[in-house]
């Protein structure tokens, strides 16, 4: 079974890789003009206003961009065009699992054949391997691709943020599995799923919320800043997705077809 | 109280309603014995294809399905299903889903797979998608037949097949009832029922209005064509179903002594009804109680 949920995502994976790919050689790729292209930026950040340079934030990190070859490739690659991109990943990968298969009727077949736990695991396996593997591949052949390129670049960071990341995804991926099985197409989830990951970081912006903004802990902040993992946001991440996966589970084994 | 029959597939006192309000399934109690190709026959809406997602434990409901003896939970390793959507993996071509279905499920035969898909002549290397749905259903079909079960539950098995490819997939529903296999299945086309099924039941509303053989029908039950004058002097006794077109008036009983007094009446018509006849008045007809 867990083929044949590896042969219904191939396709999408495949375009993930490559996209992933492409993306990483082109962020190592702009690594000797950043400085160059953050002059630029930095002078047009002076001259906004004042609530707008308050938005941009620390500017220091800015310098520190072009001087530190770590910081560059965590903030770039794992912090921005792989962290950001990863909930979306997971939505692609994951609405489908179950209300494609239901709009679809294709579910019969496996529910006629197997206990609805086993379709069930075995859906969250392949397509959470999937992911995961994704995920782990680009963000320590990030380093190594650096290293290559004859930057210094070391793993310890890239590793630590891999967690966070994992446990993030972990918390998406529970969201996404919920919306999947309680719809019966694939429109209604998507569409929620792109507002939950829409809404998170909004909610976030208000001063009392900004908890609820998961982006900072899925992009490394607190790695960068700290130098360590935050563990109490990893143990509500991995509480919160497993808590969405349970319910799914629960909903999938009690549902109507 | 309900059947209490250990072989077989048996629905006791099956209730489904949906959350409209619909009553789809009321109080349904059947026995499909081992080893026969019973046949479900009903109007659209008439509760048949409720009463296998029931059985098949896709939607909850009242009262117990019992497939020899145990739940359906314990059975599935022994049943097979056909929908009436037979929607498969479109993405999948043939060569694919072989790969697949050997790898997904221990009972299913890979030659006997590839020589249903040779003598249904699909196309081995085109994406299903392109499929049309006569070979969408010859696919789904060559699926479960190649599948090792004791029961198969076929909803409208021979859906958008041609007469030739219809008359080839009976010939294979009978052979699995041979080789000891017991199939359930629910279809709109009458001659194939009476040509198949050695069992069948009708369904109306989400009850049961008769279950039996073709033979006890046969026996059991006479058709009777009154003229409407001729009709207005009787007594419709209790039981029998009543149906008027034009100026006749058709009656199904099965009251024995209503068939007596009518066989001696040079008035009216008498006929053993055939299974088409039989579906329409108890379907068509009122039914006096």
């Amino acid at each position: 079974m867990y083929s044949k949920e590896i042969l219904d995502i191939r396709w999408r994976l495949l375009v993930f890789f490559i996209l992933f790919g492409i993306l990483l050689v082109g962020t190592i790729a702009l690594r000797p003009f950043v400085g160059e292209l953050l002059g630029i930026s930095s002078r047009e950040i002076d001259e906004l206003p004042e609530f707008v340079r308050k938005i941009v934030g620390d500017l220091s990190a800015l310098n520190r961009l072009e001087t530190d070859d770590e910081y560059y490739l965590y903030s770039q690659w794992q912090g921005k065009n792989m962290g950001q991109f990863l909930p979306i990943c997971a939505l692609l990968l994951v609405i489908p699992l179950f209300c494609r298969e239901e709009e679809k009727k294709t579910l019969y077949f496996l529910l006629a054949r197997f206990p609805r736990r086993k379709i069930f695991w075995s859906k969250i396996a392949a397509s959470f391997s999937a992911i995961l593997s994704l995920l782990v591949i680009f963000a320590l052949a990030a380093p190594a691709m650096m290293n290559l390129a004859g930057f210094s670049v070391g793993f310890q960071n890239s590793f630590l943020i891999l967690v966070q990341q994992v446990l993030a995804l972990w918390f998406f991926f529970g969201f996404f599995v919920f919306l999947s099985v309680v719809f019966r197409d694939q429109l209604k989830p998507i569409l929620w799923g792109i507002l939950f990951v829409l809404a998170l970081p909004m909610a976030g912006l208000l001063p009392r919320f900004s908890w609820i903004n998961p982006y900072p802990y899925l992009c490394g902040v607190s790695v960068l800043n700290t130098g360590g993992i935050d563990w109490a946001y990893s143990f509500g991440m991995m509480i919160i997705g497993a808590a969405f996966l349970g319910i799914a589970a629960i909903l999938f084994e009690k549902k109507e077809f | 109280m309900g059947i209490h029959l250990e072989k077989g597939l048996l629905f006791d006192r099956v209730k489904k309603t949906y959350r409209n309000g619909v009553k789809a399934v009321d109080g349904l109690t059947l026995n499909i014995p081992k080893g026969c190709v019973h046949a479900f026959l009903g109007p659209n809406g008439a509760g048949k294809t409720t009463s296998l997602k029931a059985a098949l434990g896709f939607i909850s409901y009242g009262g117990t399905v019992s497939w020899d003896g145990k739940p359906v939970e314990a059975m599935r390793h022994d049943i097979v299903f056909v929908p009436e959507e037979k929607r498969f993996y479109e993405h999948w071509t043939l060569v694919e889903t072989l790969r697949i279905c050997s790898k997904l499920d221990k009972r299913f035969s890979l030659q006997r797979a590839r020589e249903y898909f040779d003598f249904f002549e699909l196309p081995m290397k085109k994406r299903i998608r392109g499929f049309s749905l006569g070979m969408k259903t010859s696919l789904y079909l060559s699926l479960a037949f190649s599948t090792e079960a004791g029961f198969l539950i076929l909803d409208e098995p021979t859906s958008g097949l041609d007469p030739i490819k219809r008359d080839d997939v009976l010939e294979i529903i009978r052979r699995q009832v041979i080789d000891g296999k017991t199939v359930l299945y629910t279809s709109h086309i009458i001659p194939e029922v009476e040509r198949i099924a050695d069992t069948f039941s009708i369904l109306q509303h989400g009850t049961l209005v008769y279950n039996g053989t073709l033979d006890e029908l046969k026996e059991r039950f006479r058709v009777f064509t009154f003229s409407m004058e001729e009709w207005g002097r009787e007594e419709a006794p209790k039981g029998v179903i009543v149906t008027e077109q034009r100026d006749q008036v058709t009656v199904l009983t099965d009251n024995e002594q209503a068939i007596s007094a009518w066989n001696k009446k040079k008035e009216c018509f008498s006929e053993i009804p055939t299974l088409d006849t039989f579906f329409q008045l108890t379907i068509r007809g009122k039914r006096y109680v």
